[in-house]
Formats: structure tokens, sequence, C-alpha cells
């Protein structure tokens, strides 16, 4: 490779796939928060390059919050066949700012997507891959599987100064998106049923961690 | 944009080709640059992915392994809906959860990654990294974010470079495509959160720091009085305001290291208040590595691009 320019028909063919990558990228950046029906065309038109070059945000919160249900904490929990509804175990509590942390929040995360977007099917499959989990690698056998979403104190409650406020950890602060009741067959297989009337607010989750 | 290709070139070999003639697209894209930008990003990206990979370690087996929290068909099912759409997510870790394939894979790219960042046959190495770590995050497209993002990417733009001493226009293309990403990936930032009022209203910091779950600061007690809300107001203006300049401003000011040490603060401080540590560092650094054109230590740079 020497100092000099590329040759002409390299210069075209590079220039070409350069308009053509950052045209999609620009296209697919710019559809992160919403996109139009044509972005949403395009993308599936390109999906082949998008998806195998992983060039597509996919709605990645690259706006760090929108103060968005979504933008708060997930956490996945469970109780053992033993324990009944009162220990609530949580999966893979790591240390705060660890990338194993940040992908336990997200499948948390997921799992609630999915159960908002009223896509139970996935809601469940997940799910039960979680309880056969926890069953195979930590030998518990679970009662209850549910996510629970950290809601966010709002700061003019610390400032209010007719009411003591709460703790970030109040149980009020808690609210189950997604609960089922599980059953480990004698093959090892999970089976899941979801609660459809779950409590709107859930006990807070004792210091109990179950990961390794 | 104004900013010039790196023409530094004292053997005056770019004059046989005729400057004058080409159109500033190409040379904007093609103009042959000194390896020293390229060598860095590479040395950045393959330390991105040394991270990523050291990261995956306690979840290697946990995610992907035999009665791992993602099988195989989880994930098959889940990102094709149970059959209805396609995904074109391909990764041979898809195939099967033997402990011995994710490990084995695991080790690869770890001697990649080691390999691309002691610039060992970088040729090979840099798309080795790119598809191992393409391996890994289509294993595990849920729990992928922003950071896998901006690495992926840039692992796959330092697969141009084929030169890591001589100057060559492939080293300039590294680093024009990687500031160009960067750029996109700053406006993006700054325009989306411009669509949600939070951030208008000046309280989106907050709403940061009162996550528990993610933050690695506890900054809450700035939520207890007037002045420190209006410090949380500041820093949240702050935060759109220099992500907004930041893509405009590197392109023309002279005051290249101030406005690289704004931002460097800008993402230290993301990262104290959202806990993602991949993601901040790695944009830092190839932010920095990127547009800092590192006059003190190339001495062969002439005045006309000292001034620029």
């Amino acid at each position: 490779m020497s100092a000099r320019y590329p040759s002409p028909w390299i210069r075209h063919v590079l220039s070409a796939v350069i308009a053509f990558h950052f045209a999609l990228l620009f296209l697919l950046l710019a559809g992160n928060v919403s996109s139009s029906p044509l972005q949403n065309a395009l993308r599936y038109g390109f999906r082949g390059y998008v998806q195998l070059l992983n060039i597509d945000p996919d709605y990645t919160p690259l706006y760090l919050t929108q103060a968005d249900q979504m933008d708060t904490g997930h956490l996945v929990e469970f109780t053992a066949e033993s324990s009944g509804d009162d220990n609530w175990r949580t999966l893979r509590d790591t240390w705060t700012a660890s990338e194993s942390r940040q992908r336990a929040l997200r499948l948390a995360q997921t799992l609630a997507n999915r159960v908002e977007s009223e896509n139970e099917t996935s809601a469940a499959e997940l799910a039960r891959s979680l309880a056969e989990y926890v069953y195979h690698q930590q030998g518990i056998r679970l009662h209850r599987i549910r996510v629970r979403r950290h809601l966010l104190q709002p700061s003019s409650e610390l400032r209010f100064r007719g009411q003591t406020a709460r703790s970030p950890a109040d149980p009020s602060f808690y609210n189950v998106v997604y609960s089922a009741n599980v059953l480990i067959d004698e093959q090892g297989r999970a089976l899941v049923n979801k609660i459809d009337r779950e409590q709107v607010t859930a006990a807070p989750n004792p210091e109990t961690e179950a990961s390794p | 944009m104004t900013r010039g290709p790196d023409r530094s070139n004292s053997s005056g070999r770019t004059s046989q080709v005729g400057v004058g003639k080409l159109d500033a697209w190409t040379e904007f894209w093609f103009a042959p640059a000194s390896p020293r930008r390229a060598n860095q990003i590479r040395r950045v990206a393959a330390v991105g992915f040394l991270f990523y990979l050291l990261s995956m370690l306690p979840d290697l087996l946990a995610f992907c392994g035999p009665h791992g929290m993602l099988p195989t068909e989880t994930v098959k099912r889940v990102t094709t809906n149970f059959g209805q759409n396609t995904s074109l997510r391909v990764s041979w870790l898809l195939l099967s959860e033997s402990p011995i394939l994710l490990i084995g894979t695991w080790l690869l790219a770890v001697l990649s990654a080691t390999g691309l960042v002691l610039h060992w046959r970088t040729r090979f190495t840099a798309p080795l990294c790119f598809l191992l770590a393409l391996t890994f995050v289509h294993r595990l497209p849920m729990v992928t974010g922003p950071f896998e993002w901006v690495l992926t990417s840039l692992l796959l733009y330092v697969c141009f470079a084929h030169s890591v001493e001589e100057r060559s226009w492939s080293s300039g293309l590294v680093g024009r495509l990687c500031q160009v990403h960067l750029t996109a990936l700053y406006i993006t930032i700054g325009l989306s959160q411009l669509s949600a009022p939070t951030w208008w209203e000046g309280d989106a910091t907050w709403w940061l720091i009162a996550n528990t779950e993610a933050r690695v600061i506890d900054l809450s007690f700035l939520g207890s009085a007037t002045p420190g809300l209006f410090l949380v107001n500041a820093l949240t203006h702050s935060l759109v305001a220099i992500t907004l300049a930041f893509p405009i401003l590197i392109w023309t000011t002279k005051h290249q290291r101030l406005l690289l040490k704004i931002i460097a603060a800008y993402w230290i401080t993301v990262f104290l208040i959202t806990g993602w540590t991949g993601y901040c560092g790695l944009v830092l650094a190839a932010t920095w590595v990127c547009f800092d054109d590192g006059r003190s230590q190339e001495p062969g740079v002439d005045s006309a691009e000292t001034k620029r």
C-alpha cells in the first residue's frame, strides 16, 4: 500500500460503498427514537446488511433517558419451591458498573418489553429458559418467577418538607411487570404459567444473592 | 466539512497524483495519511474487544452454555418471533451450546484481540476480531447494548487499514470512517435527547441519578435542595449542549484539545450516573484518538496543517 491515492476504479467502488453505508447508518440512527414506515421498509429491505454487520442501533437508548418507564431498572426475581412466596432472590445481581450487571438488567428489560408489547409467547419462552437455568445451574426448584420494575424517586419528594421522603428502596417504588408460576417436570423442563392479576406493588427484595 | 485531510507528506509523493484535480470527496476520504491515527484506533478497538471478552467470561456459560439463561433455541424463537420473521444474525455459537465451542471461541477471540493490540498480522487479526465480535453479539442479541454497537463498527473500520508503518490512503480512510461514524453518533444522541421533554425541562440527569440499579455514584442529595436541583438542571442542559455542539465544533475549531477535554468530562459524568462502563470508555477513547491530531507527536506535520 503506497502513499498514493487509490486507483480510480478502487475510488469509485469504495465511494459507492461508503455512500451506501453511511446513508443507511444515518437513516437507522434517525430512527433511533421512532421511525417512519419508509425507514422501517428500508431497514427491512437491507436487513441482511444491517443485521449481519450490527449497524442498526435498534432503539438502543443512545439518548440515555427519556424519563420513560423502560428507562428504569428491571430485575428478574424468583422464589424457591421450598420457601414459597417469602424469599425472593435476584437473578445475577452483580457489581453495578459491570457489563454483567448491564446484561442482567437488559435481559429483564427485554422480558418486560415483551410483556408490555403483548408478546406473551416470547415472554413465556424467556421466563421458561431462566427458570430452567436456575434449576439446572443452581439446583433450585422454582416456585415463581417475576420481573419487577424499580421506579425512580421524583426529586420533588426530597424537597417537599411536609412529609418524610421515602427510601428509593421503598416497596411502593417496585412494580411487578410479569409474574408466573413455575413447574419443573421430571425431565427438568420448566413450564411457566403467567399470573394475570398480580398485586401492583411487591415486597422489597431481600439482600439475598442467588447468582455465583 | 472544512477540516482538511492529513496531507503532511514531506516526500512530495502526493503531487504525483495531482491533488488539485481531485474533488473534495476524494480528498476527504482517500488522501494518504500517516498510520499513527489508524494504529491508535486499531488499538482502542482491540482493547475494547478485550474488555468485552473479559466481561463475557463470567457470563459465557451462564448465558450460552448448557441450560444457560439464553439457550440457542430460545434466541432463535425470540429473534424470529417463533419463525414468523427471518433473522440474519449469523453466529456459529447458535449451532451448539457446547462449553468446548464457547471457551474455544472465547480463547481465539482473546488471542486475536491481543494480536491486534500488538499490531501482529493485522490484515488477518483485524477481520478475525470483527467476525468473532459479531459471533458473540449475534449469539446474545437481547442483552447487547450501545457498547457492542460501537465496538463492532470500530472493528469493521479497522479492517480497512493495511499498513501499520507506511503512509497510505487506507490509513486515512480508517480515520475518516471512524470520524464520520462518531459524528453521526453525537448528532443522534443530541437530537434524540431533544425529542424528550425531560431534557428540555432539565430533569433528565435527575432520572439517571435516581436509577439506583445502574448508577455508580449516589448524587441523589442534589435533589433535596433547590441549589442542587439547579445544578441538575445545568448538568442536563450542558449534556445536551455538548452533544449538539461537539460534532460541529470538532470539525471547525482550532481548540481541539480543549473540546476533547470537555467531551472527556462529559463521558466520565455519563459513566458515573449511568454505569455504562464499556460504552462510555470506548466512545471516549475512540473520540480522542479519532479527533486528536497529535501535532506534538508528529514532527513531520507542516504549518498549513497546524493552522488548518
